[in-house]
């Protein structure tokens, strides 16, 4: 496996294999970042191929003061975020916390009514439902694996409000799921 | 943050035994569960070659730019010179060439010396990185 200064320096040089196998190593970091925040698979996808395209534009500026695939993260971040933004769609600040902790814990959801059967489905679909800055810190922190440092670097957010966002989308998740529980024991 | 809650969940998450009937552990089981389940998303086959190509489009795109402009730099330098030279009457004239060929040594000094000293920075700066 080639470290990342050795790979960086590859395709510096123009080794466009290179770029490839770096492709390869972070293009599921990619598809989780972008997956989580953009829904229809043809912006996903083309999302991703601008990620990549960024990444090879501006390979000369990173300077390894983090891991390389902090720093991929970052940019799938922001590109992700402007993407909502430049579509409008919903992003904002994270919405007051009790009245959306409410909201989001009472509403039935059709489509979730359905789909409960399905613990798996059921789950996803909330978080789905979450803002988007609480479906990327659950992300980094539980599939990538990253560590509380790396997830504020990437998100551009302080150590206090990463374990805010997580613990506030872990509870909101277990409020739901304990909801649709206790319905299930009643029956 | 409630601290009981936080307690809570890391727990569950390192693992330690909580009370299994309580109806929070159970929903926090069921989540942590989810949520360490890598999605499946999956990029199109292709995704790599279609991304190389839109990077070598894209070069070959910024090469053409670069020698637009490139010419339009030269085609409007040589105007500017022909109007300059047309309105100012200004004859060019080479003399200073004959006075250079006495020192046709030391010129040819100075052109290796720059050569040299460009391939040494080179070099050096390679290292660097």
């Amino acid at each position: 496996m080639i470290d990342d200064r050795a790979l960086v320096h590859k395709i510096l040089e123009g080794d466009i294999q290179a770029f490839r196998h770096l492709i390869s190593q972070h293009e599921r970091l990619v598809v989780h970042m972008i997956g989580r925040l953009v829904k229809s698979q043809e912006e996903k996808e083309e999302l991703c191929q601008d990620v990549f395209l960024k990444v090879h534009e501006k390979l000369g500026e990173f300077s390894f003061q983090s891991r390389l695939s902090t720093w991929i993260a970052t940019i799938a971040y922001r590109h992700a975020i402007n993407h909502l933004r430049k579509k409008k769609m919903f992003f904002s600040e994270i919405p007051e916390e009790k009245n959306f902790t409410s909201s989001f814990v009472e509403l039935e959801n059709p489509e979730s009514v359905v789909t409960e059967k399905d613990m798996d489905a059921f789950i996803f679909k909330l978080i789905d439902e979450l803002p988007p800055q609480y479906k990327a810190v659950l992300t980094l922190y539980h599939i990538e694996d990253m560590t509380y440092p790396e997830i504020c670097e990437v998100l551009s957010m302080q150590e206090g409000t990463v374990k805010n966002y997580l613990f506030r989308a872990r509870n909101l998740l277990k409020e739901k799921v304990k909801k649709y529980l206790g319905k299930e024991e009643l029956l | 943050m409630n601290n009981n809650e936080e307690d809570l969940q890391r727990n569950i998450e390192s693992g330690v035994a909580n009370n299994a009937d309580d109806l929070d552990v159970k929903a926090y089981e069921e989540v942590f569960a989810r949520l360490r389940k890598k999605p499946n998303e999956r990029l199109s086959v292709g995704f790599a070659d279609i991304v190389i190509v839109r990077i070598q489009q894209r070069q070959q795109h910024n090469a053409s730019r670069d020698f637009i402009w490139l010419a339009l730099g030269v085609f409007l330098l040589t105007i500017s010179l022909i109007v300059a030279t047309v309105l100012s009457g200004f004859k060019p004239s080479f003399a200073f060439l004959k006075g250079m060929s006495a020192y046709a040594g030391v010129l040819a000094f100075g052109i290796v010396f720059i050569l040299l000293l460009n391939r040494l920075e080179k070099k050096l700066l390679t290292k660097s990185d």
